[in-house]
Protein backbone atom coordinates (compact mmCIF):
# COMPACT_ATOMS: atom_id res chain seq x y z
CA UNK A 1 0.00 0.00 0.00
CA UNK A 2 1.28 3.42 -0.93
CA UNK A 3 0.40 6.34 1.32
CA UNK A 4 0.59 9.98 0.24
CA UNK A 5 2.80 10.78 3.23
CA UNK A 6 5.49 8.52 1.76
CA UNK A 7 5.50 10.56 -1.44
CA UNK A 8 5.01 14.13 -0.18
CA UNK A 9 8.13 16.22 -0.69
CA UNK A 10 10.69 16.76 -3.43
CA UNK A 11 12.65 14.10 -5.29
CA UNK A 12 15.46 14.24 -7.81
CA UNK A 13 16.07 11.68 -10.49
CA UNK A 14 18.93 9.24 -10.05
CA UNK A 15 18.24 6.69 -12.78
CA UNK A 16 15.95 5.98 -15.72
CA UNK A 17 15.93 2.48 -17.18
CA UNK A 18 13.83 0.39 -19.54
CA UNK A 19 13.59 -3.35 -18.88
CA UNK A 20 12.65 -5.25 -22.04
CA UNK A 21 10.30 -8.24 -22.28
CA UNK A 22 13.40 -10.49 -22.32
CA UNK A 23 14.81 -8.85 -19.18
CA UNK A 24 17.48 -6.80 -20.93
CA UNK A 25 18.11 -3.47 -19.35
CA UNK A 26 18.66 -0.28 -21.28
CA UNK A 27 19.77 2.82 -19.46
CA UNK A 28 18.03 5.75 -21.11
CA UNK A 29 19.73 8.23 -18.95
CA UNK A 30 23.11 9.79 -19.15
CA UNK A 31 24.91 11.79 -16.52
CA UNK A 32 23.50 15.25 -16.91
CA UNK A 33 19.89 14.18 -17.01
CA UNK A 34 18.07 16.03 -14.30
CA UNK A 35 14.60 15.87 -12.97
CA UNK A 36 12.51 17.08 -10.09
CA UNK A 37 9.35 15.45 -8.81
CA UNK A 38 7.23 17.26 -6.23
CA UNK A 39 4.23 15.87 -4.35
CA UNK A 40 2.41 18.45 -2.24
CA UNK A 41 0.43 17.78 0.91
CA UNK A 42 -2.66 19.28 -0.76
CA UNK A 43 -2.73 16.49 -3.34
CA UNK A 44 -0.94 17.82 -6.40
CA UNK A 45 2.21 16.74 -8.20
CA UNK A 46 4.67 18.10 -10.70
CA UNK A 47 7.38 16.34 -12.68
CA UNK A 48 10.04 18.25 -14.61
CA UNK A 49 12.86 16.48 -16.39
CA UNK A 50 15.49 17.10 -18.97
CA UNK A 51 17.07 13.90 -20.16
CA UNK A 52 19.60 12.98 -22.78
CA UNK A 53 17.67 10.21 -24.43
CA UNK A 54 19.52 7.52 -26.34
CA UNK A 55 17.56 6.63 -29.45
CA UNK A 56 18.52 3.60 -31.52
CA UNK A 57 20.02 4.75 -34.80
CA UNK A 58 19.64 8.42 -33.97
CA UNK A 59 21.82 11.07 -32.45
CA UNK A 60 21.25 11.57 -28.74
CA UNK A 61 19.07 14.50 -27.97
CA UNK A 62 18.03 16.37 -24.91
CA UNK A 63 14.32 16.49 -24.27
CA UNK A 64 12.25 18.28 -21.68
CA UNK A 65 9.23 16.55 -20.20
CA UNK A 66 7.01 18.22 -17.67
CA UNK A 67 3.56 17.50 -16.38
CA UNK A 68 1.40 18.48 -13.39
CA UNK A 69 -1.93 17.72 -11.82
CA UNK A 70 -3.71 16.12 -8.89
CA UNK A 71 -2.54 12.69 -7.76
CA UNK A 72 -4.08 9.85 -5.81
CA UNK A 73 -2.60 6.79 -4.13
CA UNK A 74 -4.27 3.43 -4.74
CA UNK A 75 -2.99 0.10 -3.51
CA UNK A 76 0.54 -0.22 -4.86
CA UNK A 77 0.36 2.57 -7.41
CA UNK A 78 -0.13 6.28 -7.79
CA UNK A 79 -2.30 7.95 -10.42
CA UNK A 80 -1.13 11.25 -11.87
CA UNK A 81 -4.13 13.06 -13.36
CA UNK A 82 -2.39 15.23 -15.93
CA UNK A 83 -3.80 18.74 -16.30
CA UNK A 84 -0.83 20.56 -17.82
CA UNK A 85 1.92 18.91 -19.87
CA UNK A 86 4.73 19.74 -22.22
CA UNK A 87 3.42 16.91 -24.45
CA UNK A 88 -0.20 17.79 -25.35
CA UNK A 89 -1.05 14.08 -25.74
CA UNK A 90 -0.71 13.59 -21.98
CA UNK A 91 -3.26 16.23 -20.99
CA UNK A 92 -6.40 14.64 -19.59
CA UNK A 93 -4.79 11.22 -19.14
CA UNK A 94 -4.18 9.40 -15.87
CA UNK A 95 -0.57 8.25 -15.73
CA UNK A 96 -0.43 5.14 -13.59
CA UNK A 97 2.88 4.38 -11.89
CA UNK A 98 3.62 1.41 -9.71
CA UNK A 99 5.40 2.51 -6.56
CA UNK A 100 8.06 0.73 -4.59
CA UNK A 101 10.81 1.78 -2.27
CA UNK A 102 14.37 0.45 -2.27
CA UNK A 103 16.24 1.85 0.72
CA UNK A 104 16.00 5.62 0.32
CA UNK A 105 14.98 5.36 -3.34
CA UNK A 106 11.49 5.82 -4.73
CA UNK A 107 10.98 3.71 -7.84
CA UNK A 108 8.11 4.57 -10.17
CA UNK A 109 7.51 2.10 -12.96
CA UNK A 110 5.27 2.13 -16.00
CA UNK A 111 4.35 -1.00 -17.94
CA UNK A 112 4.53 -1.42 -20.80
CA UNK A 113 7.14 1.23 -21.40
CA UNK A 114 6.43 3.37 -24.46
CA UNK A 115 10.06 3.09 -25.49
CA UNK A 116 10.39 -0.64 -24.77
CA UNK A 117 7.26 -2.12 -26.39
CA UNK A 118 5.05 -5.03 -25.25
CA UNK A 119 6.15 -6.82 -22.07
CA UNK A 120 8.58 -4.08 -21.14
CA UNK A 121 8.58 -1.65 -18.28
CA UNK A 122 10.34 1.60 -17.57
CA UNK A 123 11.58 2.64 -14.17
CA UNK A 124 12.39 6.05 -12.84
CA UNK A 125 14.49 6.05 -9.69
CA UNK A 126 14.29 9.06 -7.37
CA UNK A 127 15.94 10.23 -4.16
CA UNK A 128 14.77 12.94 -1.78
CA UNK A 129 16.64 16.21 -2.32
CA UNK B 1 6.19 40.36 2.98
CA UNK B 2 5.68 36.97 1.45
CA UNK B 3 6.36 33.79 3.39
CA UNK B 4 6.82 30.17 2.39
CA UNK B 5 3.59 29.18 4.13
CA UNK B 6 1.66 31.61 1.87
CA UNK B 7 2.95 29.84 -1.23
CA UNK B 8 3.11 26.15 -0.28
CA UNK B 9 0.71 24.00 -2.29
CA UNK B 10 -0.50 24.04 -5.89
CA UNK B 11 -1.83 26.88 -8.03
CA UNK B 12 -3.39 27.04 -11.49
CA UNK B 13 -3.07 29.91 -13.94
CA UNK B 14 -5.86 32.39 -14.37
CA UNK B 15 -4.42 35.23 -16.45
CA UNK B 16 -1.28 36.81 -17.85
CA UNK B 17 -1.03 40.55 -18.36
CA UNK B 18 1.82 42.45 -19.90
CA UNK B 19 2.17 46.20 -19.39
CA UNK B 20 4.64 48.11 -21.56
CA UNK B 21 6.77 51.13 -20.62
CA UNK B 22 3.93 53.49 -21.64
CA UNK B 23 1.41 51.82 -19.33
CA UNK B 24 -0.49 49.97 -22.05
CA UNK B 25 -1.68 46.55 -20.84
CA UNK B 26 -2.32 43.60 -23.12
CA UNK B 27 -3.15 39.92 -22.63
CA UNK B 28 -0.56 38.16 -24.79
CA UNK B 29 -2.25 34.74 -24.73
CA UNK B 30 -5.38 33.39 -26.34
CA UNK B 31 -8.00 32.04 -23.89
CA UNK B 32 -7.40 28.45 -22.81
CA UNK B 33 -3.88 28.67 -21.43
CA UNK B 34 -3.04 26.03 -18.85
CA UNK B 35 -0.54 26.46 -16.08
CA UNK B 36 0.45 24.84 -12.81
CA UNK B 37 2.68 26.20 -10.10
CA UNK B 38 3.73 24.01 -7.19
CA UNK B 39 5.60 25.03 -4.03
CA UNK B 40 6.74 22.22 -1.75
CA UNK B 41 6.97 22.78 2.00
CA UNK B 42 10.64 21.79 1.99
CA UNK B 43 11.61 24.60 -0.39
CA UNK B 44 11.31 23.44 -4.00
CA UNK B 45 9.04 24.77 -6.71
CA UNK B 46 7.98 23.88 -10.23
CA UNK B 47 6.07 25.84 -12.85
CA UNK B 48 4.64 24.64 -16.15
CA UNK B 49 2.63 26.74 -18.59
CA UNK B 50 1.30 26.00 -22.05
CA UNK B 51 -0.36 28.81 -23.96
CA UNK B 52 -1.14 29.99 -27.44
CA UNK B 53 0.73 33.20 -27.91
CA UNK B 54 -0.93 35.91 -30.03
CA UNK B 55 1.32 37.15 -32.81
CA UNK B 56 0.49 40.35 -34.69
CA UNK B 57 -0.35 39.63 -38.33
CA UNK B 58 0.27 35.89 -38.01
CA UNK B 59 -1.23 32.70 -36.64
CA UNK B 60 -0.79 32.19 -32.91
CA UNK B 61 1.78 29.65 -31.81
CA UNK B 62 1.92 27.26 -28.89
CA UNK B 63 4.46 28.09 -26.25
CA UNK B 64 5.54 25.89 -23.35
CA UNK B 65 7.56 27.07 -20.40
CA UNK B 66 8.50 24.79 -17.56
CA UNK B 67 11.07 25.12 -14.84
CA UNK B 68 11.88 23.82 -11.38
CA UNK B 69 14.29 24.37 -8.53
CA UNK B 70 14.70 25.59 -4.96
CA UNK B 71 12.89 28.77 -3.96
CA UNK B 72 13.29 31.31 -1.16
CA UNK B 73 11.18 34.20 0.07
CA UNK B 74 12.91 37.56 0.52
CA UNK B 75 10.79 40.49 1.63
CA UNK B 76 8.10 41.05 -0.98
CA UNK B 77 9.78 38.75 -3.49
CA UNK B 78 10.19 35.06 -4.15
CA UNK B 79 13.38 33.83 -5.79
CA UNK B 80 13.20 30.78 -8.06
CA UNK B 81 16.65 29.20 -8.45
CA UNK B 82 16.22 27.30 -11.72
CA UNK B 83 17.85 23.86 -11.94
CA UNK B 84 15.65 22.20 -14.61
CA UNK B 85 13.96 24.06 -17.47
CA UNK B 86 12.37 23.66 -20.86
CA UNK B 87 14.53 26.56 -22.07
CA UNK B 88 18.21 25.74 -21.48
CA UNK B 89 19.00 29.48 -21.25
CA UNK B 90 17.33 29.89 -17.88
CA UNK B 91 19.00 26.93 -16.14
CA UNK B 92 21.28 28.32 -13.43
CA UNK B 93 19.49 31.69 -13.32
CA UNK B 94 17.50 33.12 -10.43
CA UNK B 95 14.02 34.20 -11.49
CA UNK B 96 12.95 36.97 -9.11
CA UNK B 97 9.24 37.66 -8.78
CA UNK B 98 7.33 40.13 -6.65
CA UNK B 99 4.62 38.06 -4.94
CA UNK B 100 1.29 39.50 -3.80
CA UNK B 101 -1.74 37.80 -2.31
CA UNK B 102 -5.05 39.43 -3.21
CA UNK B 103 -8.49 37.90 -2.63
CA UNK B 104 -7.08 34.39 -2.55
CA UNK B 105 -5.13 34.98 -5.73
CA UNK B 106 -1.39 34.89 -6.02
CA UNK B 107 0.08 37.51 -8.35
CA UNK B 108 3.67 37.07 -9.48
CA UNK B 109 5.18 40.12 -11.11
CA UNK B 110 8.40 40.45 -13.05
CA UNK B 111 9.58 43.96 -13.81
CA UNK B 112 10.95 44.71 -16.25
CA UNK B 113 9.37 41.88 -18.18
CA UNK B 114 11.74 39.77 -20.28
CA UNK B 115 9.69 40.48 -23.39
CA UNK B 116 8.43 44.02 -22.68
CA UNK B 117 11.65 46.01 -22.27
CA UNK B 118 12.45 48.87 -19.87
CA UNK B 119 9.58 50.09 -17.68
CA UNK B 120 7.45 47.06 -18.49
CA UNK B 121 6.00 44.45 -16.18
CA UNK B 122 4.53 40.99 -16.58
CA UNK B 123 1.88 39.80 -14.15
CA UNK B 124 0.83 36.18 -13.74
CA UNK B 125 -2.39 35.55 -11.79
CA UNK B 126 -2.82 32.21 -10.00
CA UNK B 127 -5.56 30.53 -7.99
CA UNK B 128 -5.33 27.57 -5.61
CA UNK B 129 -5.59 24.36 -7.63
CA UNK B 130 -8.75 22.31 -7.16
CA UNK B 131 -8.68 18.53 -7.06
Amino acid sequence: MVAARELIGTWKIVDYVVIGADGTLTRLHEPGSIGTLIYTADGHMSASMTARILYKGEADRTVFLGYCGPYECRDTYVLHHVQVASDPALVGTAQRRNVRFDGDKLILSAAPSIAGGPGSRSELHWRRV
Amino acid sequence: MIETKDLVGAWTIEAFKLTDGKGVTIEPWEPGATGYLVYGAEGHMAALITAREKIAGAASRTTTLGYSGPFECKGTHVLHHVTVASQPGIVGTTQRREARLEDGRLILISAPSLVGGPGSKAELFWRRAQK
